[in-house]
């Protein structure tokens, strides 16, 4: 394939210009959302890996459908046409001696609802669903509320309570 | 009121059961509810708020907030399943720091470029848009106004810009996000059909028993379309899925046939199977004699570079790239010959086998193949020649518009079809693939809006990427964005946007639901509705039109790109944007606002509150007093039905899980062009592409063309940017849900171990990426989910705080006008080892 | 298999109208499993706790197999912990909704 060469010199100059006059301008001030406010055109130092946390255990649900985070590591597991890494744990047959939650029965469902003997195709890839989790920090707040919070607040209201 | 944690779950075990079958839950039926009105939990069903797949699922909801979400097993699309990004939607919304009032920059207590900002009430942050709106078009004209809107648009907020643009204020200079995304793929269905949008339907994946991905990472961008490939391919073990790419990725671990290309090699492996085709005599002679013509593409078509660029220059059909001579089959022949097996394999770095096997599974008459793509061809600046290349495969062989023979185009956001295709919010489009450079077009659109002639303008307005060089030229006075966040998701942030958005000629406005880097660089923030929040309506990557209803109450005093956008008309009059000439062919409009002439039309206001569906709230509707919603939607369904495109009525689509145009006689339609399946094919034809004049596709020839810019010794790495499943786009809405952000808490470099190795890099180092417009500064990753052959470097862009569009080119295809973001050239600096 | 959590789960069970009542008097026959609604058209809600997700999987099977009926599609799943279980759903403490048993 040929390619087209561009001399670097040329592109070097169309860049340069106005961007001096520019550069004062560009960051103004600015409510912090997932970026600082304000440094639009600055360059932020990259933070270093997130790692694993520390007390990796079983996370509360926020609702009954949401599926489950994944507890422990998962680098380097392999789930391809050959081998599901997840299921050798996480099978109806596996989970017991794994000591690991057996593959919720809704996975034994097929698209037509039809229940199967094994986890259904369609949910082979566990990672679609199934996300580990680092160490990171939020960035910003959640206030997402569960329904068991949600009612309280609404019953302390029918108590007249604050 | 006792109920115990296990009396609770059963009591809404039983209500998520009975609302997915439609059923009431009579009051007594549970003697364990002693409070029954407090707990019942309200659920209805909305589409997901992120990607095209367009999956369904039930939002529960109590006491005004969502609190559960799941996958809708009505819904055909996902029959119950949801990705990971869908299984969060209930939190999406919620995020510490909603945008809740409007802000303006302000210095002395009035409007300052360089001010800070401070709350203002609604009224003084839409007069003075209403006054800058004004001024610029007084002073300076239509063209000095623009909007950048989105494929998240409703598609009534969609059709409500695009009238007050192109009709109201008489701009044409009105683009949705999907430029960056869609674009490519809208101009090929043109080229090659004369209708946008897929000719097939997600059923086909349980029809085909081959899969091709064209530059498409499903397994993490269209998950739960994945899960039905799979199911396909893992239940039918003869099912043969191969993969194409620039860089390995999840997609890989169920290929049959794994292939890494370099670059731009897709041109020449399409060419190469085109051949084989021919060459092994496997072309459907009677299909291509019947159905189709051959046309050769004009060539030297440049990058969609600014005009002084040399390569444009040198381009001698950047002008007019569109365009094609008919030629003959054997012509074509002789066209594809010089593509041969050898060629391809040296060019693209596949093996000679795997492009045999790939050239196989389109050439076998036997096989069912469906082919999908999205960015890798989209984005790319050759891409609407990559479509009309993959088309071309489905069309030499006939494998097209039946049940799994689908070349299947996949789109990025919930309505990039439903809005920014259908409605065509594009700068050079109308509803229903009309166009505004077409004289009869403009007319039908002024017809059904009752406008005089010579309203809608007849030239093309600013592109995406032309809108960031004339906000930098100047030649942009007011600019407003919707749903959109291109100071992100823009290439060439630092030399192109950024100093355009802040350029003191301007005056930039951003609704937005939460303070995204474009609203950080906004004049004006407006803060915005969102998904249940209001009423809407999208539309998928197969055709499907999906409704939802107001769920929840937006925060604070943020309102609908709707309500925005009919306020800010009823602000302007005709006569402060309308000349002289215009206004005496329909002198009757002269004292009207935008909002009586677009909205209070007769038409869009007809239907009464009374219409709405009970039980469910309508703010913007409520406030105007008349049912907004259905009277955009139904005079915008008037443009297509009869044309290919028809919608059903407004209220059926509340009712269902959404329904696939053309839907005719309230039947949807699943495969166009296929007598039995198309109404629209008359009888006796089998096969007829009815939106080309004589009824038949076509085929392209275009050469192999060298991309913009290339690795050299100065920039030695290709950089493609891209995507994560567990964040949408840029990551305004999931990085704001806790077990999403920290499932991938930062964008990072991949790269290839031997490279990392070569720079004295390794895992964790922070290195800067640089290339010729800019540098971001990231932490080197040579492990995980994307696996890089040595010269390449992968950035996702979903991270603010790695702005990595900083350094990408904002070369185009010169005819979608769609950025590359897929190839540019980069150099690595090491910051520190780790 | 752990045994430690109770399982909730609810069913739509689809029957011809007139094999509801029959099938209605089998179900109520089953150890921890009520029916919370009905419709004319042949429409149950059937809602069913466990300890055993086996028992919920079974259920799901010996319905389909039962005269009459059309459909038997498992609809919501959730798994609570025993020992808390019988609290209060309204007590100060914040919710305990443990993932025991279930990758959901």
């Amino acid at each position: 394939m040929k390619w087209l060469t561009i001399p670097a010199l040329s592109l070097a100059l169309l860049a340069a210009g106005p961007a001096m006059m520019a550069e004062e301008r560009r960051d103004a001030p600015a409510p912090d959302g997932l970026r600082p406010g304000g440094t639009l055109s600055q360059e932020l130092p990259a933070p270093p890996l997130a790692g694993q946390p520390r007390h990796a255990g079983r996370e509360v649900l926020n609702y009954p459908e949401q599926p489950p985070v994944i507890p422990h590591g998962i680098r380097d597991y392999q789930v391809d046409l050959r081998t599901n890494r997840c299921l050798e744990c996480h099978s109806r047959s596996a989970a017991v001696e794994a000591g690991a939650p057996m593959v919720s029965i809704s996975h034994f469902r097929d698209r037509h609802q039809q229940v199967l003997a094994a986890v259904s195709p369609d949910r082979y890839f566990c990672t679609q669903c199934h996300v580990p989790q680092t160490d990171a920090g939020p960035i910003v707040g959640n206030t997402f509320l569960t329904v068991d919070e949600v009612l309280r607040e609404m019953l302390e209201r029918e108590r007249g309570e604050p | 009121m006792k109920m115990t944690r296990r009396e609770f779950a059963k009591a809404n075990a039983a209500a998520v059961a009975a609302a997915t079958a439609g059923m009431a839950m009579p009051a007594g039926a549970s003697n364990l509810i002693t409070n029954a009105e407090l707990t019942r939990l309200n659920w209805n069903k909305a589409p997901c708020r992120f990607c095209g797949v367009g999956c369904s699922v039930m939002v529960a909801t109590q006491n005004d907030r969502i609190v559960a979400t799941h996958g809708d097993i009505h819904s055909e699309v996902n029959r119950g399943l949801n990705c990971v990004k869908g299984y969060f939607l209930s939190k999406i919304l919620y995020g510490e720091d909603r945008l809740r009032q409007p802000m303006l920059r302000k210095r002395n207590g009035v409007y300052d470029k360089h001010g800070d900002f401070e709350s203002v009430s609604w009224d003084e942050a839409l007069d003075l848009m209403a006054e800058k709106f004004k001024a610029a078009i007084r002073d300076h004209g239509p063209e000095s106004v623009a909007m950048f809107g989105s494929g998240q648009w409703t598609i009534w907020e969609g059709y409500a810009a695009s009238k007050l643009f192109k009709a109201g204020l008489r701009s044409n200079n009105i683009d949705p996000n999907a430029r960056h995304c869609m674009a490519s793929a809208v101009f090929a269905f043109m080229r090659a059909f004369g209708s946008d949008e897929p000719m097939g339907v997600y059923d086909d994946i349980e029809h085909a028993n081959a899969f091709v991905l064209w530059g498409s990472n499903m397994a993490e961008m269209h998950p739960i379309l994945w899960t039905r490939v799979t199911d396909r391919r893992l239940s039918y073990p003869d099912t043969r899925v191969a993969v194409l790419s620039t860089y390995e990725h999840r997609s890989f671990d169920l290929a049959d046939i794994p292939m890494v290309m370099k670059p731009h090699a897709d041109v020449v492996i399409l060419n190469y199977i085109a051949n084989h085709i021919i060459q092994t005599g496997r072309v459907d002679r009677d299909f291509v004699d019947n159905h189709t013509n051959f046309a050769r593409a004009v060539t030297n078509i440049g990058y969609g570079l600014r005009a002084d660029d040399p390569r444009e220059q040198a381009a001698e059909n950047a002008d007019d790239p569109n365009r094609w001579t008919e030629m003959s089959f054997e012509a074509f022949a002789e066209h594809v010959a010089p593509f041969t097996l050898e060629r391809a394999a040296r060019e693209s770095g596949v093996s000679e086998s795997r492009l045999e096997q790939l050239a196989e599974l389109y050439a076998d008459p036997d096989t069912k193949v469906m082919s999908f793509w999205t960015m890798g061809v989209n984005q790319h600046v050759r891409g609407v020649w990559v479509n009309n290349l993959i088309y071309n495969l489905h069309l030499l062989t006939g494998k097209i518009s039946e049940p799994g023979n689908s070349p299947f185009s996949l789109t990025g956001q919930p309505s990039a079809c439903g809005t920014a295709r259908e409605v065509g919010t594009f700068s050079h489009r109308l509803p229903a693939d009309r166009v505004v450079t077409n004289p009869e077009h403009r007319r039908d659109a002024e017809e059904i809006w009752k406008l005089p002639e010579g309203t809608i303008p007849d030239r093309v307005g600013f592109h995406a990427v032309e809108q960031s060089r004339r906000l930098k030229d100047g030649d942009l006075k007011v600019y407003w964005t919707q749903v959109s966040n291109n100071m992100q998701a823009g290439p060439n942030v630092m030399q192109e946007i950024l100093p355009g958005w802040r350029n003191p000629e301007a005056f930039v406005i951003v609704s937005d639901i939460y303070p995204t880097a474009s609203a950080q660089a906004a004049d004006l923030i407006l803060p915005a509705a969102s998904w249940v929040e209001k009423e809407g309506a999208f539309g998928n990557a197969e055709r499907r039109t999906q409704f939802f209803h107001q769920l929840v109450t937006a925060p604070g005093e943020a309102r609908s790109d709707l309500w925005q956008l009919v306020e800010l008309s009823k602000r302007i009059r005709v006569d402060a944007v309308w000349p002289a000439e215009l206004l005496d062919q329909a002198p009757e409009y002269r004292d009207k606002t935008l909002f009586e002439l677009l909205y209070a039309n007769g038409q869009v206001d007809r239907y009464p509150l009374s219409d709405m569906e009970e039980g469910f709230a309508n703010q913007e509707s409520e406030a105007l007093g008349f049912y907004i919603q259905k009277g955009l939607f139904e005079e915008y369904a008037r443009f297509g039905r009869g044309k290919g495109k028809d919608l059903d009525d407004f209220d059926v689509y509340h009712q269902t899980r959404g329904k696939r145009w053309p839907v005719v006689d309230g039947e949807e339609t699943l495969w166009r062009y296929r007598e039995g399946y198309d109404p629209y094919v008359e009888a006796g034809k089998g096969v007829q592409f009815y939106a080309k004049p004589d009824d038949r596709a076509l085929i392209f020839a275009v050469p192999d063309e060298p991309p913009a810019e290339a690795p050299d010794d100065d920039y030695p790495y290709w950089l493609c940017t891209g995507r994560v499943l567990e964040h949408w786009h840029t990551g305004s809405m999931t990085r704001r849900v806790p077990e999403l952000h920290r499932a991938v808490p930062d964008a990072l470099l991949y790269m290839h171990p031997e490279d990392a190795r070569a720079e004295g890099m390794r895992r964790g180092s922070e290195v800067k990426v640089i290339s010729r417009r800019g540098e971001v500064r990231l932490r080197v990753e040579t492990r995980g989910r994307v696996s890089v052959p040595r010269g390449l470097v992968y950035v996702p862009f979903f991270d603010a705080n790695r702005l990595i569009n900083k350094v990408v080119l904002d070369a185009t295809d010169p005819i979608s006008k769609q950025t590359d973001y897929k190839k540019c050239a980069v150099r690595l600096e090491l910051i520190s080892l780790a | 298999m752990p045994t430690d959590a109770l399982h909730i789960a609810s069913l739509l069970v689809h029957v011809q109208p007139s094999r509801a009542p029959g099938l209605a008097r089998w179900l109520e026959g089953q150890p921890d499993t009520e029916i919370r609604a009905e419709d004319a058209a042949g429409k149950l809600v059937v809602v069913l706790e466990s300890q055993h997700e086996r028992r919920i999987l079974e259920l799901v099977d010996r319905l389909q197999a039962r005269p009459g009926v059309l459909g038997a599609a498992l609809v919501y799943h959730q798994v609570l912990d025993p020992a808390t279980a019988d609290d209060a759903e309204e007590t100060a403490e914040p919710p305990q909704r443990h993932s025991e048993g279930a990758l959901s």
